[in-house]
Parts: structure tokens; C-alpha cells; sequence
């Protein structure tokens, strides 16, 4: 009998179990989609993954370090690491602030950034901030790896490019080289333990005469595939913080989901929801 | 033919036939008998079926059972092993933050990880680390109270 559930505690063994079973392995990381999946097909007695590959324990995949002028996350990093964990906090705190509303506390000790990921929801509240932060993933199997923009990893809502004998292995951003601003915020039903129906994540960089500088800017579930509102980001540029300039701000991302994701009948509630959370984000992060 | 699970349960070697890829919530329920770990909503939504996972509150509904080989997996039958019981439990009972009781053990056990991680919560943390959890009965006003109690009281075990 072929074993159910395989923990590797190297990367190695991983990726070879990957490469020879890729098509009946489920990677598990800490299963807080995947086991839900797994209980909703056994309810409806649909057939469930014969085996589950854990790959939570491999150290490697739980590294977190800095490295010229990156920060490299590894993929089995979970929210509650990216809430709590100091260099995180202080180098790119948009991420521990969307890891902090993240699921309930329960659930962030399981849930992992690279599951995030591989889940692809369009709301997914560690996909927002690594698009807003330009993150780069690392996907590996036993035979070759590729470093790609996570924009490019995911295709589609509840899809990604990954092989079957691909894992995630990890993520880098590039970190600000002076403190910056930023705010995270999500729509979603109830306060706690709901998925968000959109999020949006802000990082601005303020200069002494009050400017703003630099500033990244992405929302979850307004495009089809993440990606920045460079829309917004420009307008933004050499401007000074006002209401106007938000409100113009809060106007554009609308014209911008609705070239790039055309008419669709949820546009009705998302419209007026992603221009407040332009608003209400852009005046948070600046203090207006 | 289930695989043989070892794990130390409430502080006991155990050894467990259970499907690796079933969840924890399933093991403590159907294979060991537990029933204080409760099945509400089944997907993590509800805390019911929060257990300590190496003194840590996790939903055992999300946990695969393969998991916890090897590891120390606490729940509330754990927390009053002499029969004493502990401060949350008692706080539990003095401020009438159980009605149905349902939600109690997880409520318990997920105040228990709040408090080795942050011996002195404010309201507004112990509101924060209690997000998990529901209860249809109380209003978790008494719960609130029933930790701060059992907060200033939990040294004295020590
Ligand atoms: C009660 C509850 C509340 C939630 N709240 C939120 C929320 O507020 N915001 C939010 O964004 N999500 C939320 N979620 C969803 C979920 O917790 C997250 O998507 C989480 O990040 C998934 O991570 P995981 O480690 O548990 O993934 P798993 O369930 O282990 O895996 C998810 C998917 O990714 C794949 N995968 C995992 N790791 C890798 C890897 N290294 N390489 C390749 N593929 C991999 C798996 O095969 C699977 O398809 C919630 C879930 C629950 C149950
Ligand atoms: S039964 Fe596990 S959270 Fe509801
Ligand atoms: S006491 Fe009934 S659900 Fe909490």
C-alpha cells in the first residue's frame, strides 16, 4: 500500500516524490484550503488526492533572511510568522499588516504564504501586498528552477502555471530603502475568519516638504489576475496628499477595472467598494 | 489498513489507527473517543474543534492527522489532569460564560494559547485571540470577564 500522507524534511526527497507521483500528489502546506477541499469531495463523494505531500517541516521552505537588498521569504512561511516576525514588521510591514487581518488566529499558525498562493483566490491577502511589492516567486522541481513575477505565476482566479512536479519554494521583494507608509485593508462579510471579497494594499513614500515620492498601490479581486494600479501610482507621483487628489484617485482605479475586466454584473457593488477603499486607504496612509 | 499514529496526547504516549490524510478532529472524535473536541462547522470557521497543537490553539478540522506524529497535542481534558480545575475553567463557571457549553472547550483552550503568549491581554487582545471562536449564547461579554479573571489568577498555579 502506497503511503497516504509523505512529510520529506528535505527539499530533495520533496521534489522527487513530486517527479514521480506529480499527477496523485496534493502538495500540503498547512492545509487550511486543502483540507477543506478534501472534506467538501468526501462529503459529495467525490474521489479525494490518494496522497498528500506535507512539505511545511522543510526547513529550507521556512526560511526567512535578507539578502542584497531583498527580503527572501520562504514558501511555508505562515501569517502568523509574517504578523509577528520583526525584520518582517519593519521591512515590509504592508505584508504583516495584511497577515494580522488574516483568518483568525487559529488559523494563521497553519496558513502559509506559498498556499496563498497556490490557492490563487482573487483575494488572496498575501497576494496583495507581494503585487504591490513587485514580488518575484522561485518555483523548483527535481530537475530545474525558474524565478518568474508572481503576476506571471498566477492566471487566473483559483489558477496558476505551477507543474505537477513544481513546488513554490520562495518569494523576494525588494525592500524600501527608507521607511514608508502603508495600509491594508479588505471588504468581506463578517469581521473575523471571512475571505475578503476585495483588499487593497498601499505603501507611499512621503519626502520632508510632505511630496509624495513613490507610492505601490494593488487591490485583490478587481482585476482578473493581480496585478498593480499603476493607474492610480501615477497620479500619485510629486503630488501633495489632499482629498481631491484621492477622490480623483478613487475615480481611476473604477476606470481601470473596468477597462481592464470589462462589464460584469458584480461591478455593481464593486465599483462604489473599490473607490471608497481608494479613498479611505490613500487618506489612512497619508494622514489626510 | 490505517497507519499507526504516535503522539503524545495530553501529556500520554498514544498510538493511534487513523488515515494520515483524515484530520485531527476526526482522530480525537472517531479513533480515540474524545468528544469535548467538537464538530461545528467542519472548515475553520467556528473554533469549536480548537485543540493545542505543542501549546499552540489550532482547528483540528483543518489539521491533517499525520500531522501530530511525534508532537504533543493538548486538549481540554488536558488542562485539569488531577481533576483541579484551572483558572479558565474556573473563571468560565463564575462569570456564567458557558450556557450550552458547546463552544466552551475551544473557547477554553484557544484563552489558554492566548495567555502563554500574552499573560496580561487587553480587552481588546484577548477580542483579537478569541476572533476564532464562536458562541451563539453568550455574547462573549462573560467570556471577556472570564479570562481577565482567570489572567490574574494564573501564576498562582505556577
Ligand atoms: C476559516 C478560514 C479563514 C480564512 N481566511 C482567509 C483570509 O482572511 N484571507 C485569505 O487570503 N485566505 C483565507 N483563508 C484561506 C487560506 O487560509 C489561505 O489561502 C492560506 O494561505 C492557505 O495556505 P495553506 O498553507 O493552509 O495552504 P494549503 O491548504 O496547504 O494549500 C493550498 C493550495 O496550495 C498548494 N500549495 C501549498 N503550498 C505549496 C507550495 N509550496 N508549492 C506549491 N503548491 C503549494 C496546495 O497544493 C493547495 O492547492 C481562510 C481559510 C479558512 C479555513
Ligand atoms: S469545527 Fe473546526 S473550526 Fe468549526
Ligand atoms: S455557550 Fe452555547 S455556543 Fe457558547
Amino acid at each position: 500500500m502506497k503511503p497516504s500522507y509523505l512529510a520529506p524534511l528535505t527539499l530533495e526527497e520533496a521534489l522527487e516524490h513530486l517527479n514521480r507521483r506529480g499527477e496523485t500528489v496534493r502538495v500540503l502546506a498547512g492545509g487550511t484550503d486543502l483540507m477543506v477541499e478534501i472534506r467538501a469531495a468526501r462529503l459529495k463523494g467525490n474521489t479525494v488526492p490518494p496522497a498528500l505531500l506535507d512539505v511545511s517541516a522543510i526547513p529550507e521552505l521556512r526560511e526567512i533572511r535578507m539578502e542584497a537588498g531583498h527580503l527572501h521569504l520562504g514558501a511555508a512561511v505562515t501569517f502568523h510568522t509574517l504578523e509577528h516576525d520583526p525584520l518582517i514588521k519593519k521591512m515590509v510591514p504592508v505584508l504583516s499588516a495584511a497577515a494580522a487581518q488574516m483568518g483568525s488566529v487559529q488559523v494563521r499558525r497553519l496558513a502559509t504564504i506559498g498556499g496563498n498562493v497556490g490557492t490563487a483566490s482573487p483575494a488572496g491577502d498575501g497576494i496583495t501586498p507581494l503585487t504591490a511589492l513587485d514580488a518575484e516567486v522561485k518555483v523548483v522541481s527535481r530537475d530545474k528552477s525558474r524565478v518568474l513575477p508572481l503576476t506571471d505565476l498566477i492566471t487566473g482566479p483559483g489558477r496558476t502555471g505551477l507543474a505537477a512536479n513544481e513546488l513554490i519554494h520562495s518569494f523576494s521583494l525588494a525592500f524600501p530603502a527608507a521607511p514608508e507608509r502603508c495600509f491594508f485593508s479588505k471588504i468581506m462579510r463578517r469581521r473575523a475568519v471571512a475571505i475578503a471579497r476585495m483588499n487593497l494594499a498601499v505603501q507611499i513614500r512621503l519626502v520632508d516638504s510632505g511630496m509624495i515620492q513613490s507610492s505601490r498601490i494593488a487591490a485583490g479581486a478587481v482585476f482578473p489576475t493581480p496585478r498593480r494600479l499603476m493607474e492610480v501610482e501615477g497620479l500619485l507621483i510629486g503630488q501633495l496628499p489632499g482629498k481631491e487628489l484621492f477622490q480623483a484617485c478613487g475615480r481611476r482605479a473604477v476606470e481601470a477595472m473596468r477597462v481592464v475586466s470589462g462589464r460584469r454584473p458584480s461591478m455593481a457593488y464593486k465599483e462604489p467598494a473599490l473607490e471608497r477603499l481608494v479613498v479611505q486607504g490613500l487618506e489612512q496612509t497619508c494622514g489626510v | 489498513m490505517a497507519e499507526t499514529i504516535d503522539f503524545f496526547l495530553n501529556g500520554e504516549l498514544v498510538s493511534v489507527q487513523c488515515p494520515e490524510n483524515e484530520t485531527l478532529l476526526y482522530l480525537l472524535r472517531e479513533r480515540v473517543g474524545l468528544r469535548s473536541v467538537k464538530e461545528g462547522c467542519g472548515v475553520g470557521e467556528c473554533g469549536a474543534c480548537t485543540v493545542l497543537l505543542e501549546g499552540r490553539a489550532v482547528n483540528a478540522c483543518l489539521l491533517a492527522a499525520g500531522k501530530v506524529r511525534g508532537r504533543r497535542v493538548t486538549t481540554i481534558e488536558g488542562l485539569s489532569p488531577k481533576g483541579r480545575l484551572h483558572p479558565l475553567q474556573e473563571g468560565f463557571l463564575l462569570m456564567g460564560a458557558v450556557q450550552c457549553g458547546f463552544c466552551t472547550p475551544g473557547l477554553i483552550l484557544a484563552a489558554h494559547s492566548l495567555l502563554e503568549e500574552n499573560p496580561h491581554p487587553s480587552r481588546e487582545a484577548i477580542v483579537q485571540g478569541l476572533a476564532g471562536n464562536l458562541c451563539r449564547c453568550t455574547g462573549y461579554h462573560d467570556i471577556i470577564r472570564a479570562v481577565k479573571w482567570a489572567a490574574k489568577r494564573m501564576p498562582e498555579r505556577e
